[in-house]
């Protein structure tokens, strides 16, 4: 991974949620302002239409009640190739109860190497899903989204099963990407993971995922990992 | 120096880490050793001194310290007053004036607050509001007259503080006769511990909402309960009642932040522990309680015996005979208790989410020992509970953990007979409590949310045994009060947050971005406390005590903590002698940590 990119993007999107945090901020320093962060991991391995398949799936935020700095990250490989990479440096403003507006950019590595601007809301929306929808527009001016949720669904206070459905969008056809305007591809499954206690948590994951343009139904995996919330 | 040190977490007389000393009935021995002075050193004891062996005094030295301790069989850091948790009793006597030298030897500022005290401003101890708190190596000189008689503790004000340890009783002999009589007294503090430090806890609550909460409803209990529906109307009832939570991402089973990690203390002491206060048959043994605890009511009760209420939050009420109390955080309770028997009585308190409980003993002699009642089940809070102005009939509520021993409004005899429907967001529920708002305070009134009743019409299994619990309704002050004539200056502060993200808030806004509220010497105050969470807050109030308006007019009692229950309003009628910023915040300390502080600067 282009690490010192990452590093540069990180640093700078840190920077700047920290300068609008000072402008959003409070007359008194207080300790109900102070900083606390959060950072999810998701690892993986397991099998994908008879190839071994690895993957990862992180994000986390610092920052204050209001204002944070938010990232993620998120790829795969495919036969001990790199197949998919991506990362992405936000700034993550509270906007209302359960949400937040998310601006920043996003930098793709695999399969090839492009930048996106970001414009995010994340949070929870009513029954309780999960909810996280994003527009992107690519450094060439396309437009792209992404929509996911998720659900956890207690079947006991350890043992927790996650549906989940992620869908991918461009609004254009781009011939010379070969894609076609609507769902680019989605991805959904289960997630069934065993909450060890809140930080540390193995899970196994089934999952369908469909490219447009793919012949068949799709390729299934079946992975497991581990889950870390630090 | 107070010598008054049995019972508590002792280490030494000074401030020096020192492991728990002695651990369950390794400590029989050890009980009879009598604290001799404040540089003896102090032996673990079980056995609680009557408050008669404290001395009374005018000058008090407390020395701040990081002390390890053990609670739990691993060792762990506490904040120590003078080398113990909770910290020694402060014993004084009303009309003096007295000193308390405050050493901090912590690496962080610190500031004592004297809780329920009416002390000028700059004494009170709100660490960035009254004054800016104690640095680390000096020392603070407290003094102040003591105008007030009762039962009250002192805790530190740098909020996380507290939850570490830094809490203690503090007791103010009357001038005058007490109004009622008895025979002996003690002091109960009951309090929480967790090994995790208060910083890592909050960390945690911010990280995921929910974070010790390991007792979310889950599918199974769901289909178990729809099995059990007697009826197509019932399954219907639970399932509607599951979405409603469901929608509006609320948590039923949030009573407390905390968790099965828990510890609960009685003056220190743990369950196994057995703090034990002695009697001989035939007296009548005044208890002082006070909830010291950083995120838990308890439910206080002593099976066997009535509990005769005699002072609230350190005012004289005129008596009251109940089975239980309901302490928010913050509330003191003096009752008074006859045990004619001789045998171990269990004073139990359990926490209202039914996380776990504190116990002591009173008993003729040393090591016995009552039975420890079944705690009952962990509450699942209805949506009908939520809508404080139509405290539903759980009579008609279907399933069986609906009924619950936090239902609010369960005893009120006007209760509609239909069940509240379930309002379908929180918006609709503001509108449920608008309603309430204009509805007069008048006792047993269904707009009443504030005054908790007993669980009559629980169809748990605690029911059969349940004992009346206190209701701020029953209390009467003994003497009537007076307030300043004039109109009230009207504040409204509605209890607000946003549970998912764990921001707790007044009017929407935390501590660090209030704009606080104004008020003059001598003005009359009318405040409404307007609850829209799901969680009970215990508001407390510095600088004066508060009348809570619970129909009783002139002999509505006087108090300095209310709990304010999910979608209740209650008004508290007030007014200020001193002069400064004088905070009113819930005394969950998490709750007040993350922001649910507001202040009134009088002028």
């Amino acid at each position: 991974m282009n690490t010192n990119k990452n590093r540069r993007t990180g640093s700078l999107a840190l920077a700047l949620a920290a300068t609008l945090a000072g402008l959003a901020g409070p007359a008194r320093a207080m300790e109900d302002d102070a900083i606390f962060q959060a950072t999810r991991i998701e690892v993986d391995a397991g099998r994908s239409d008879s190839k071994s398949i690895a993957a990862w799936r992180a994000d986390g935020w610092i920052g204050t009640d209001y204002n944070r700095f938010a990232w993620r990250t998120e790829g795969s490989r495919r036969d001990g190739r790199l197949e998919d990479a991506e990362v992405q440096a936000l700034y993550s403003r509270y906007v209302a109860p359960f949400w937040d507006l998310q601006l920043g950019l996003r930098r793709e590595l695999k399969p090839a190497a492009r930048n996106y601007g970001v414009i995010g809301m994340r949070g929870l929306a009513p029954y309780a899903f999960d909810v996280d929808v994003a527009a992107f527009v690519r450094s060439d001016g396309r437009l792209f989204a992404r929509t996911r949720a998720e659900y956890d669904m207690l079947f006991t206070n350890r043992l927790i099963a996650r549906p989940f459905v992620g869908i991918d969008w461009a609004t254009r056809s781009i011939p010379s990407d070969g894609i076609k305007a609507g769902a680019t591809s989605s991805e959904w499954g289960l997630n069934v993971r065993y909450e060890i206690t809140r930080a540390v948590a193995p899970y196994l994951e089934i999952s369908r995922q469909w490219q447009r343009g793919d012949s068949g139904a799709g390729a299934n995996s079946v992975r497991a990992g581990l889950r870390l919330v630090l | 120096m107070n010598p008054h040190n049995a019972g508590r977490r002792a280490v030494t007389g000074h401030a020096l880490p020192r492991r728990r000393f002695l651990q369950g009935t390794a400590g029989m021995a050890a009980m009879l050793a009598w604290p001799l002075g404040a540089n003896a050193v102090v032996k673990e004891s079980h056995l609680a001194l009557p408050l008669s062996s404290s001395r009374v005094d005018t000058k008090f030295e407390l020395t701040l310290a990081r002390t390890q301790v053990n609670f739990t069989g691993t060792p762990a850091s506490a904040i120590t007053l003078n080398g113990t948790v909770p910290g020694p009793l402060l014993h004084m006597h009303e009309g003096r004036e007295v000193t308390i030298a405050l050493t901090n030897r912590l690496d962080e500022v610190t500031a004592a607050h004297w809780h329920g005290l009416k002390v000028p401003n700059n004494m009170d101890g709100v660490p960035g509001v009254t004054f800016p708190g104690i640095k680390p190596g000096e020392t603070f000189q407290y003094r102040f007259d003591l105008r007030q008689s009762g039962t009250y503790w002192y805790h530190s004000h740098a909020i996380l503080q507290e939850p570490a340890g830094f809490y203690a009783p503090l007791i103010i002999d009357p001038q005058g006769r007490e109004p009622f009589g008895y025979d002996r007294e003690y002091v109960v503090m009951l309090s929480e511990w967790v090994d995790t430090p208060p910083e890592k806890v909050l960390a945690n609550l911010k990280k995921v909402e929910g974070y010790y909460n390991d007792r979310r409803q889950t599918l199974p209990d769901l289909y178990a309960e729809l099995k059990a529906a007697r009826s197509p109307q019932e399954r219907e009832a639970i399932w509607n009642e599951r979405v409603a939570w469901a929608r509006m991402r609320m948590d039923p089973t949030d009573a407390t932040d905390g968790g099965s990690q828990w510890q609960f203390l009685v003056h220190g002491q743990r369950v196994e522990d057995n703090w034990t206060a002695l009697f001989k048959p035939g007296e009548r043994i005044r208890l002082r309680l006070i909830n010291a605890s950083a995120m838990n009511f308890f439910d206080v009760s002593i099976p066997g015996l009535d509990l005769t209420v005699v002072q609230a939050d350190g005012q004289n009420v005129r008596p009251v005979k109940v089975r239980e109390l309901r302490m928010g955080n913050g509330e003191t309770y003096d009752v008074i208790v006859k045990p004619t028997e001789r045998k171990a009585y269990t004073l139990f308190a359990a926490t209202s989410g039914r996380i776990g409980f504190a116990r002591g003993t009173l008993a003729p002699e040393l090591g016995m020992e009552g039975e420890i009642p079944p705690m009952g089940p962990r509450p699942v809070r209805s949506m009908a509970e939520m809508d404080g102005a139509h405290g539903g009939d759980h009579g008609a509520a279907p399933a069986p953990q609906v009924a619950t021993t936090v239902d609010p409004h369960a005893g009120h005899g006007a209760a509609p007979a239909a069940p509240a429907p379930a309002p379908a967001d929180p918006h609709a529920m503001h509108g449920g409590m608008k309603g309430m708002e204009g509805m007069p305070m008048q006792g047993g009134m269904p707009g009443m949310g504030g005054m908790p009743m007993g669980d009559a019409k629980a169809t748990d299994s605690l029911a059969e045994g349940l004992r009346d619990r206190l209701a701020y309704a029953d209390l009467e002050a003994l003497t009537p009060m007076r307030l300043p004539a004039g109109p009230a200056k009207k504040i409204d502060m509605r209890l607000t947050g946003d549970m998912n993200r764990y921001i707790w808030s007044i009017n929407d806004k935390k501590l660090s971005q209030a704009t606080f509220f104004e008020a003059r010497v001598g003005e009359r105050l009318e405040i409404r406390l307007i609850n829209e969470t799901m969680m009970e807050h215990p508001m407390h109030m510095h600088g004066a005590f508060f009348v809570v308006d619970n129909g009783k007019g002139e002999r509505a009692p006087l108090k300095h903590t209310v709990i304010v229950k999910p979608g209740e309003t209650i008004t508290v009628h007030t007014s200020f002698d001193e002069p400064g910023p004088w905070v009113f915040h819930c005394h969950l300390f998490y709750h007040a940590a993350a922001g649910m502080v507001q202040a009134i600067v009088v002028k």
